[in-house]
């Protein structure tokens, strides 16, 4: 029960080196849980590796590529953000109660939670380091414009910019704008340009230049 | 795992490791307890010790008793407020004993235990 359990290497469990408060604090939860049957290190392990690796943001760029490709689940989409996600399989684990925005050349939206980091996982992986910092929190809202510009995202004067606040009850997902030069692209091809980033929507999806370039 | 760079953790400025690429593939935990911490939360409730409300209320509740405005630009403040919730969620649904923690905390902090999970 107490075997050393290797998550990783590069945790260096051959030297002892004393762990900080919060550290000490998150194994003795994690020993006694497992010591008491409740869970197990494998356990634990399958789903960080789950979210990390399988339950990405590829989720929702699937849906931002269907949307790009089928008139018919766009609509959907519009109409019943949940339902439509629940299609292809992503329901439970926050992503209930999920609004679909649109952005197009008038209009773009960006979602933020001001109140905490409320994130649908299961479509878009674990939120990014920033979003969950209270500078960015703030500055998104009283600031939009000058936000976007920083990430390298520069509207022109007569785009408005929505900024929604995600909370318990309401989540949600932009449909970025399609990129220029992507009219023969199989849909599968179409989610590879979406990015986290472009779901939140701090960037645009990429071209299938840069897409190239990035991978 | 990834750990993120040192300057990984603050914004703005958006520049720096942070700022790009921005990928899909970017870094999700500052660190690994941070990671171990998420796991725990999730798979107790994905195994039914707990609605998933139950947790999220106390995340709130710890983020709204934090220093939304005054903390360092600290994404890992989140992970603290997280564990934080947890700890009480445990002892408040009696899957943990405060007592027994903070015992289990000593004995890792002290090297009585050194394993890394």
């Amino acid at each position: 029960m107490f075997e050393p359990h290797s998550h990783s290497d590069a945790h260096g469990h051959h030297t002892w080196n004393e762990p900080s408060k919060i550290e000490a604090r998150v194994r003795a939860l994690e020993s006694l849980l497992v010591e008491k049957g409740v869970t197990t290190h494998d356990s634990i392990d399958t789903l960080v590796a789950a979210f990390e690796n399988d339950l990405g943001p590829m989720h929702g760029a699937k849906v931002i590529a269907k949307a790009w490709t089928d008139p018919a689940y766009r609509r959907r989409l519009e109409q019943d953000g949940t339902s439509a996600i629940a299609e292809l399989g992503y329901r439970g684990l926050q992503t209930e109660h999920v609004k679909v925005l649109f952005n197009s050349d008038t209009d773009h939206h960006v979602w933020v939670c001001t109140l905490c980091s409320c994130f649908p996982w299961t479509l878009l992986g674990i939120p990014p380091v920033w979003f969950k910092s209270a500078p960015f929190r703030a500055k998104v809202v009283s600031h939009p414009r000058c936000v976007l510009k920083e990430f390298g995202l520069v509207l022109p004067d007569n785009v408005k910019v929505h900024v929604w606040d995600t909370s318990a009850e309401q989540r949600y997902l932009v449909v970025p704008q399609r990129p220029a030069g992507t009219e023969t692209m199989s849909e599968e091809a179409l989610a590879r340009l979406v990015t986290r980033d472009s779901m939140i929507n701090v960037g645009r999806a990429l071209t299938p230049a840069q897409a190239g370039g990035a991978s | 795992m990834t750990i993120s760079p040192p300057n990984a953790t603050t914004i703005p400025p958006m520049d720096g490791a942070l700022a790009y690429p921005r990928s899909n593939g970017e870094p999700v935990f500052a660190a690994p307890w941070q990671s171990r911490a998420f796991g725990m939360v999730v798979d107790l409730h994905k195994s039914g010790r707990y609605p998933w409300d139950e947790f999220k209320e106390r995340l709130i509740q710890e983020i709204a008793a934090g220093r939304l405005t005054d903390v360092p630009a600290d994404a890992s403040e989140y992970y603290y407020q997280w564990i934080r919730a947890f700890s009480r969620l445990l002892i408040e649904t009696g899957l943990l004993r405060e007592t027994e923690i903070a015992e289990r905390e000593h004995e890792f902090q002290t090297g009585i235990r050194q394993e890394v999970y």
